[in-house]
């Protein structure tokens, strides 16, 4: 059984873990891949940005077969027009057109596009497939922790640890939900730290187990803003506008923390409204816009504080959309889509295989990556976790450079 | 007794409105060495009735164990005192999405029918607000996370409502009647597939739930025993007009099954039946009642003798209720603080406490929801997994906020509810069972509270404040009897964080909703 974290925390004693290096606390026993992680992200301090975009993203028209024929004959209102889509090298894709701003990403080769990730019997429904997505399960299979929880448990944080997850744009913890996590929401940095200031001093724990998790989760909120306002009060200003939008404040309050140095092993971002079953051209191209201009503008601030080495960034979503359009302008749920990886170790390119718009299966694409294997990308190769479960079944997709 | 009465006069202040409770009423005349004090009145209200006033609280005090749990059980009520909403009424022909609809009218009516789901929701909480057995209000909550059913999935909110009533029905009764009605009613149909389950495609969804979560928990039956129960419930429809559940003859797997080494041509009576006759069905309901209502951990030899108790009754649920309520173990100084309130606990408890009965359901739901409980929406087909679940740094966060000023804002609202003024806004055109709060289209704000206009948050504010100061001015300074006997009302243990430096009797309760031992039961 392995020692719980949080009793280790607490004790913030190393004298029963004289394996590990100085400045850290464990809370369990070394596994294969630990000292790397350690390295990974302590030394590094590596940090995952997760974005999530909420209503299944519609991937033909996010990256565009703008070639094929069969594109413009399923979607005769939707298909975007040739001259206005941005190629992607030589090939046959292109990007919409909203998403200009990550082109100079693009050519800088840090900009990696997966495409065709989905799952094996895809599920259509919001609610299943976004847990499906979270937990990292097979489509009939139900877990309860997210893979983000299953990847690090049993790894040491390091020392100065804000939190293990810190939830930016609302919602839950989704990919980071587990037992041993210790996840933070936080819409403003500022008002965090007043909320938990404003709790009363209380007892860390209690042995009474109700009140002791209590206590517990209180003492990570406040340890957690505790350690944001020391570390944002001597940061320097950025000096970089970020866009007004929801996504662009997220962004913003992202950057803030990453540039001030708080420890953390994971940001999670969230931009909604993907869910285009009617007037999607509109809608679409607005959201893709605004997650572009506030992606480029967090590159810029990464890059301009010296941080973009230590950031990957990541989105997902439930599903796709479907193939062919609906009858109002807009299309139903689908299945499989491109997702984006950025940072400054992130080899650009393209990764897997365009799915094929003459093979479809139900009306709907045909899965070519599978979801997991970004997933292993990120265990494997950013957090160095050879032995981890996703990281055995899946293999990582070779987009980050080698001393990465 | 004098302390007391003087106490009773001195924390009613809060409390608007006296609830009827009749059973308590009736002087009934204990030996004070029986009296389960102050301390034990909180605990069995917290556990089964979201709290009580203090006033409340300190009636029931004065009984013996007995007497109590037995004011408890004879409250239940099977009728609801909130007006259903309109909806409700509404011919089944117009709650129901028409074929040849165009994409705008199907879009109109869905609209329609998630405020019919939200105003549902409404109804209910404004039931465990103002019901004078919110005994019946809890054990409907719990068969609702335990017969689970989701809105989202279901669509139909009448379907959930007629769910909702089968608890009601049911919910001290006959467990047997219970489950029957629970798999064949609609929103079960639809919610676990059995609509998708026909003869020679079976679709397993219901069977597997059915004996892993609803009856006798994993590991007490085998994949054939899934296979044979989803045989047996093949055929059934939800007809889409009347909303009745239909067995269709030529759907349905008339076969030979075996389910429990029961064997013959099976349908899902007989299947129930197997299961009813297994004893493992009883040890897993007095399970499950154990976990919510005494500790998080069942104590196996207890749960033998009340499972016991509940098969020799042929799955009456008072009895089994009137011994799990009467046990040692749910006295026991060990199990008490020992639960997380889950969120209804928390809001609808302190809305009761304090005595506000006017506030608008759509705000109590926003913070139910932003404390991750959403009526009518539980997570998964397990219901809310609870316990220590409920906390995480957001909900902490949330709930703190909550306690501060949450709770005032409500009880703004309902201070401006009960001087007659609307908290909806007019004119806004409505179909007929809509409510005008229910408009999906109006562009009310989102923070419900926030339509006070600041001029109205001022005076109401200073209004209710002059009003609590005068009230408590009375009695000056709290004495040390008067501390003991509110913190027993509020908190079901020692508080662990420092009281205030000038107890008054404001700052004294302040601290006491603001501990985190408050949201212990």
């Amino acid at each position: 059984m392995a020692i719980n974290r949080r009793q280790f925390m607490k004790a913030g004693s190393l004298a029963c873990l004289p394996l590990l290096a100085p400045g850290l606390r464990g809370w369990s026993q070394t596994v294969p891949g630990d000292e790397a992680f350690t390295a990974a992200l302590q030394e590094k301090g590596r940090i995952l940005v997760l974005v999530e975009l909420q209503g299944g993203n519609d991937g033909l028209n996010t990256v565009v077969p703008y070639l094929d024929d069969r594109y413009r004959e399923l979607r005769p209102r939707l298909a975007l027009p040739g001259d206005g889509v941005l190629p992607l090298g030589e090939g046959e894709l292109a990007l919409h057109p909203a998403l200009r701003p990550l082109m100079s990403d693009w050519d800088d080769q840090e900009l990696a596009i997966t495409l065709g990730v989905g799952y094996p019997s895809p599920n259509r429904s919001h609610f299943r497939s976004i847990a499906i997505w979270e937990s990292g399960s097979d489509s009939d299979e139900v877990r309860e922790r997210g893979w983000i929880a299953q990847a690090l448990s049993g790894q040491t944080r390091p020392d100065d640890l804000a939190a293990d997850g810190l939830i930016v744009g609302g919602g839950d913890a989704g990919p980071l939900a587990g037992p041993e996590m210790a996840n933070i929401t936080i819409a403003n940095p500022d008002d965090l730290a007043r909320r938990a200031k404003a709790l009363p001093p209380a007892p860390g724990s209690s042995p009474h187990k109700a009140l002791g998790h209590l206590l517990e989760v209180r003492e990570d909120l406040i340890r957690a803003a505790a350690a944001i306002e020391e570390k944002r009060k001597n940061a320097p200003k950025l000096g970089i506008d970020f866009p007004s939008t929801r996504i662009g404040k997220q962004c913003q309050v992202a950057a803030e923390l990453i540039a001030a140095g708080v420890s953390c092993s994971v940001l999670k971002l969230h931009l909604g409204g993907f869910d285009t079953h009617t007037n999607q051209l509109q809608n679409h191209a607005r959201l893709l816009g605004q997650l572009a201009a506030a992606l480029s503008t967090f590159r810029r601030a990464m890059k301009k504080s010296g941080n973009w080495d230590r950031v990957l960034l990541m989105t997902y979503s439930e599903f796709g959309r479907r193939a062919a359009e609906n009858g109002s302008g807009g299309t139903d749920h689908g299945t499989a889509a491109p997702h984006f990886l950025m940072g400054g170790r992130v080899k650009g390119g393209l990764y897997g295989e365009q799915p094929d718009l003459g093979n479809l299966s139900k009306k709907d694409l045909v899965f070519t990556t599978d979801y997991r294997r970004i997933y292993s990308t990120v265990a494997r190769e950013w957090w160095k976790l050879p032995s981890s479960e996703i990281s055995q079944r899946f293999a990582p997709l070779g987009c980050l450079t080698s001393e990465a | 007794m004098n302390i007391i009465l003087l106490l009773t006069l001195f924390l009613s202040c809060s409390d608007d409105g006296d609830l009827p409770s009749p059973a308590v009423e009736t002087e009934i005349s204990s030996s004070p060495e029986d009296e389960i004090g102050i301390d034990g009145a909180r605990h069995l209200l917290d556990r089964t009735s979201f709290g009580a006033t203090f006033e409340e609280t300190l009636r029931f005090s004065r009984l013996d164990r007995k007497t109590a749990v037995a004011a408890i059980l004879d409250g239940v009520r099977s009728e609801p005192v909130s007006p259903l909403p309109p909806f409700i009424s509404l011919p089944a022909e117009e709650q129901t999405q028409k074929r040849d609809w165009t994409r705008e009218e199907r879009k109109k009516f869905q609209r329609r029918q998630r405020a019919w789901g939200a105003a549902l929701r409404g109804w209910w909480i404004e039931e465990m607000i103002t019901t004078d057995s919110p005994f019946t209000e809890q054990m409907v909550l719990f068969w609702h996370g335990h017969f689970t059913s989701e809105l989202r999935k279901v669509k139909k909110p009448t379907l959930m409502w007629l769910q909702n009533q089968t608890f009601r029905k049911h919910a001290v009764g006959d467990f047997s009647l219970l489950l029957r009605e629970v798999a064949l009613g609609p929103a079960m149909v639809i919610y676990l597939d059995t609509q998708q389950n026909r003869k020679g495609k079976p679709n397993e969804n219901f069977a597997r739930e059915l004996l892993e979560l609803y009856s006798l928990g994993e590991g007490h039956y085998t994949e054939s025993d899934i296979k044979e129960t989803a045989r047996s419930f093949t055929g059934f429809r939800v007809d889409r007009r009347s909303g009745k559940v239909r067995l269709i003859p030529r759907q349905h797997d008339s076969g030979e099954k075996t389910v429990f080494s029961k064997v013959g041509n099976l349908g899902p009576q007989q299947v129930l039946d197997a299961i009813l006759e297994n004893p493992r069905c009883a040890e897993y309901i007095v399970e499950r009642f154990w976990t919510y209502f005494v500790s998080p951990t069942p104590d196996a030899c207890e749960v033998r003798n009340l499972a016991k108790i509940f098969r020799d009754s042929e799955y009456q649920l008072r009895p089994l209720l009137e011994a799990l309520f009467g046990s040692d173990a749910f006295w026991q100084t060990d199990n008490r603080a020992s639960m997380i309130k889950s969120p209804v606990d928390l809001v609808i408890g302190d809305i009761r406490r304090k005595g506000l009965k006017k506030i608008p359901a759509e705000a109590v739901q926003r913070t139910l929801t932003s404390l991750g409980q959403t009526l009518l929406n539980p997570p998964n087909v397990k219901g809310w997994p609870g316990g220590s679940d409920w906390i995480t740094a957001t909900t902490l966060l949330e709930r703190e906020r909550f306690l501060g000023e949450g709770l005032r804002n409500l009880a703004l609202l309902d201070a401006r509810a009960s001087a007659g003024r609307k908290t909806t806004p007019d004119g806004e055109e409505m179909e007929p069972g809509d409510t005008p709060e229910m408009n999906p289209d109006s562009d009310r704000p989102r923070n419900f509270s926030r339509r006070l206009s600041r001029r109205e948050r001022q005076r109401l504010t200073r209004k209710f404040t002059a009003e609590l100061q005068q009230r408590w001015k009375q009695f000056g300074e709290m004495d040390s009897e008067r501390r003991e006997a509110s913190r027993m009302w509020l908190l079901a243990t020692e508080p662990v964080t420092a009281p205030p430096k000038s107890p008054t009797a404001i700052n004294w309760l302040r601290w006491l909703y603001l501990d985190p031992t408050h949201q212990l039961k």
